[in-house]
C-alpha cells in the first residue's frame, strides 16, 4: 500500500492557478495538498542550463522528467501524438511553478465583447459571465501578480494599475513615430513585470530572457505563489503524477490516485478536489478516469472534455528596418496595437493583437547568432564584421499578431491509450485545424504588418506561411450555463461532481485575443469562495 | 529594497558570470598565444578569453584537415617569422581567403568566437553564451540573461 495523503482540499498542479488557490484557501484555514507531476526548479541552475544549451527554446533551462514528460517546441511529436491536419505548436511545463516559468508576462484583460461572441457576432459561444462580473477579480489579479500598465486597452477599469507602465523601448517609440497617421494607436502592454520594487521583488533590469526565465523575478512567475502557499502551510508534493480520479457512489470525487517516478501507486483524498494541471493534462486526466459507470470519463456527460482546443495562432512577420531601432534591447515586448482586437468584422474574421518584438529576429531566424553566419559567408571579418553585425541586428524587427481562434469540437485532445509514457500513462493525442476564420484574420494581420514595414522603409520582409503557437492552450473543459454543452459552471465547478473544480484556461469558452494568464488568475480568485463553500 | 539595494543584489547574483574568463597576464608565447593573436586579427576583438581560446584551438586540432589548414594560415599570416604577424587587410589583399581550406578554417575560428559554439567530438557544443563576441559586437546592448541596467534604460537611443 502506498501513501494515503489527506487534506481538506487536494489540488492537482502547482502552477499559477493551483498555487494561488492553495494560498488563498490555506490563509482561510484549510489544510491543502498539491500534487505536482514535475520536479522543482533551481533558478540559478536553470539560467546556467539555458546559457549552456545549444538550442535555446522556451524549455531549454528546465529539468526534464521521464516520469512526467511534456511537449517541446523543437520536438512537437516527441510527446504529443499529432493527428493533424495542422501541427499543434504550443507547449507547457510540468514543473513546480508550471508554465509561468517561461511566460512572457503579458497581462491584458479580455475585452467585454469577448464574453458575448455568439450574441454579438454569431460565432463561437457566449461565456456564462460578463466582463463586468469578472472586472473586480481582474483588479485583484493585477495586485496579486504585480501588473504595470496604463490605459484601459479596451477593457474598462475601476482601479488603477498597481505599478507605473513599463517604459517603451527606443524601437517602440520609433515605430509609434512613423506609423502615426495610419490609424493605429501604439499602446503600452500591461505586464506582470515590475517597474518598481513590488512584493519584495526588484524592478526589471532588461535581461531580456523573460522567455524562458527571468533571472531576478522582476517578471512574475508562480514560484512566488509556490513560496507563499508553502509559507501558509500548503503541502506541495512534487513528482506525484495524478492518473485517476475516483468517483464515489454519491457522485462526488472520493480520491485521486497518483504514481511516483518509481511506478509505485499512492492516493490522496479530501473534501474538495481542484484540477489545475493545464488545459492539456487536466482533460487527459478526466478522460483517463473511465469506469463502467462513467464510460466517457469524469465530468464528461456533455462529451465536451478535451474538445474545443484553442490557441492564439500567431502570424509571425519580420523585416529589416531602414534605420536603427536599437533592437535586442529591453524586455522582449513592451508595446503593440490593441485596436485590432475588436470590431464588427468578428462575424467573419478573427480579431488579433499586434505585438512588437524587442528581440530582433531571435524567434524567426535565430538572429543575431545566425546573422553572424550569413555575414561570414559574405566574406566579412574583423571589425567590418562586428560593425555590420551590430548595424543589421539593430534593424531586425519582429511583429507577431496573436489571432483569435473559435471553439471547434473537432479540435481536441484525448489520451492516446496506445502511446504510453514511461509510467504507462497515455500521451496526449491531438487533432487540430486552424480554420478560415483565423487564417483570413492572419491575412488582415499581414496587411497591418506590411503597413508598419512600409512606414519603416523595411526590406527583406517575410511572413510565415503557417501559424506559430502562442503557448496559450485553452477551451478543453469549458465553462457554461448549460451542462449539456459545457463542463464546468461559472464558478469553475464541475456540472456533475459537486466537490470537483477545474481551473486554468481550459475553462475559457472562447479565446479572445488576450494572453490568458490574467484571466486564469481572475477566474481562480473568483472561484475561491465557491471552493470554500464546499468545505 | 531600494534601487541601490537591488543593484547590489543583482551584482552579487551575477558576480560569477561577470568575471571575464580572460586574464590580465601578458600573453605568453606558445600555441595558445599564437591562436589568440590570430583570433584577434580575424575577429576584430582583443582581450579574448584564454579559456575559450583553448577550447576552440583544441577542437580545431582534433581535426587533421583543419589542423593542417590552421598551420598554413599561421604561415600565411607571418607567424613564426622574424617579422610581426600581418594584418587582416594584408591577408585579404594577398588573397589568403581565396584558398577554400584557409577560408574554411578562418571562418570556423570567427564563428567559434562570435557564437561561443564549437565542433566537439560528437557535435556542436557551447563554450560560452554571454561572452560570445556577438554581444560585444552589439555594443549598445547587454548579453541576454544578464542585467542591462536600471528599468527603462532601453527607452533612450543607444547613441545618447
Amino acid at each position: 500500500m502506498g501513501d494515503q495523503l489527506t487534506a481538506d482540499v487536494v489540488i492537482v498542479g502547482a502552477g499559477i492557478s493551483g498555487t494561488i488557490m492553495a494560498h488563498r484557501l490555506a490563509k482561510g484555514g484549510a489544510k491543502v495538498l498539491i500534487l505536482e507531476s514535475g520536479p522543482r526548479v533551481d533558478r540559478q541552475k536553470a539560467i546556467e542550463t539555458y546559457r549552456g544549451a545549444l538550442i535555446k527554446v522556451p524549455e531549454s533551462p528546465f529539468p526534464s522528467s521521464t516520469a512526467a514528460p511534456g511537449p517541446r517546441v523543437i520536438d512537437l511529436e516527441g510527446y504529443y501524438v499529432q493527428e493533424g491536419p495542422d501541427l499543434f505548436k504550443s507547449s507547457y511545463l510540468r514543473l513546480v511553478g508550471g508554465t509561468t516559468w517561461h511566460w512572457l508576462g503579458t497581462t491584458i484583460r479580455l475585452v467585454p465583447d469577448d464574453f458575448k461572441m455568439k450574441t454579438l457576432f454569431g460565432v463561437g459561444v457566449d461565456w456564462p459571465i460578463t466582463y463586468d462580473d469578472l472586472e473586480p477579480y481582474y483588479a485583484e489579479a493585477e495586485i496579486e501578480l504585480g501588473v504595470a500598465g496604463e490605459g484601459d486597452l479596451g477593457s474598462p477599469r475601476t482601479t488603477p494599475y498597481p505599478m507605473k507602465p513599463i517604459p517603451l523601448t527606443y524601437s517602440d517609440k520609433r515605430i509609434a513615430g512613423v506609423i502615426d497617421g495610419l490609424g493605429y494607436t501604439v499602446t503600452t502592454t500591461a505586464q506582470a513585470r515590475n517597474t518598481d520594487t513590488y512584493d519584495e521583488r526588484p524592478p526589471c533590469c532588461g535581461a531580456r530572457t523573460c522567455i524562458p526565465i527571468c533571472p531576478i523575478v522582476a517578471r512574475y512567475d508562480a514560484s512566488v505563489h509556490v513560496k507563499k502557499a508553502e509559507d501558509a502551510g500548503v503541502q506541495i508534493v512534487e513528482e506525484a503524477i495524478a492518473h485517476f480520479i475516483d468517483i464515489g457512489a454519491d457522485g462526488r470525487v472520493s480520491r485521486i490516485r497518483f504514481k511516483r517516478p518509481d511506478g509505485t501507486e499512492h492516493e490522496a483524498s479530501g473534501k474538495v478536489y481542484v484540477l489545475a494541471a493545464h488545459a492539456m493534462e487536466t482533460p487527459k486526466l478526466l478522460l483517463m478516469s473511465k469506469t463502467g459507470a462513467l464510460p466517457n470519463g469524469v465530468s464528461n456527460l456533455s462529451d465536451q472534455v478535451g474538445r474545443n482546443l484553442m490557441d492564439h495562432p500567431i502570424q509571425l512577420s519580420w523585416a529589416l528596418a531602414e534605420d536603427s531601432l536599437a533592437q535586442s534591447r529591453g524586455p522582449l515586448s513592451t508595446a503593440g496595437i490593441d485596436g485590432t482586437r475588436g470590431g464588427a468584422f468578428r462575424n467573419a474574421t478573427a480579431a488579433f493583437r499586434v505585438e512588437f518584438g524587442n528581440d530582433g529576429w531571435t524567434w524567426p531566424t535565430g538572429g543575431p547568432m545566425t546573422t553572424v553566419g550569413e555575414l561570414v559567408k559574405l566574406g566579412l571579418r574583423g571589425q567590418a564584421l562586428a560593425a555590420e553585425l551590430s548595424r543589421q541586428s539593430a534593424r531586425q524587427l519582429r511583429l507577431s499578431s496573436l489571432m483569435e481562434q473559435l471553439p471547434d469540437p473537432e479540435n481536441r485532445i484525448v489520451p492516446a491509450m496506445d502511446q504510453l509514457d514511461a509510467l504507462g500513462i497515455p500521451r496526449p493525442r491531438i487533432s487540430y485545424r486552424v480554420d478560415t476564420y483565423t487564417r483570413d484574420g492572419m491575412g488582415k494581420a499581414i496587411e497591418v504588418h506590411e503597413q508598419i514595414f512600409d512606414a519603416l522603409g523595411a526590406t527583406g520582409r517575410k511572413h510565415d506561411p503557417e501559424p506559430q503557437g502562442a503557448g496559450h492552450v485553452m477551451g478543453t473543459y469549458r465553462m457554461g450555463a448549460d451542462p449539456a454543452t459545457s463542463v464546468v459552471d461559472a464558478q469553475c465547478r464541475s456540472h456533475e461532481h459537486d466537490n470537483l473544480f477545474m481551473l486554468g484556461s481550459g475553462t475559457f469558452p472562447t479565446a479572445g485575443t488576450a494572453n490568458p494568464t490574467l484571466t486564469i488568475v481572475a477566474l481562480t480568485l473568483r472561484a475561491v469562495a465557491a471552493v470554500q463553500a464546499q468545505l | 529594497m531600494d534601487r541601490r539595494g537591488f543593484l547590489g543584489g543583482v551584482s552579487a547574483l551575477f558576480a560569477a558570470s561577470l568575471v571575464p574568463a580572460c586574464s590580465d597576464d601578458p600573453v605568453v608565447d606558445g600555441p595558445l598565444a599564437r591562436f589568440l593573436s590570430l583570433s584577434a586579427l580575424l575577429t576584430g576583438f582583443e582581450n579574448l578569453p584564454r579559456a575559450h581560446g583553448q577550447i576552440y584551438l583544441d577542437a580545431l586540432r582534433a581535426s587533421a584537415e583543419q589542423s593542417l589548414a590552421l598551420d598554413e594560415l599561421y604561415a600565411e599570416a607571418g607567424y613564426g617569422r622574424e617579422t610581426s604577424p600581418g594584418s587582416l587587410a594584408d591577408l585579404e589583399a594577398k588573397g589568403t581567403f581565396d584558398d577554400a581550406r584557409l577560408r574554411a578554417v578562418a571562418d570556423a575560428i570567427i564563428l567559434n568566437w562570435y557564437t561561443g559554439v564549437y565542433e566537439g567530438a560528437s557535435g556542436p557544443e557551447v563554450a560560452t553564451y554571454t561572452e560570445a563576441l556577438t554581444w560585444r559586437a552589439l555594443d549598445y546592448t547587454n548579453p541576454p540573461s544578464e542585467c542591462g541596467g536600471l528599468t527603462g534604460f532601453w527607452a533612450e537611443s543607444p547613441e545618447g
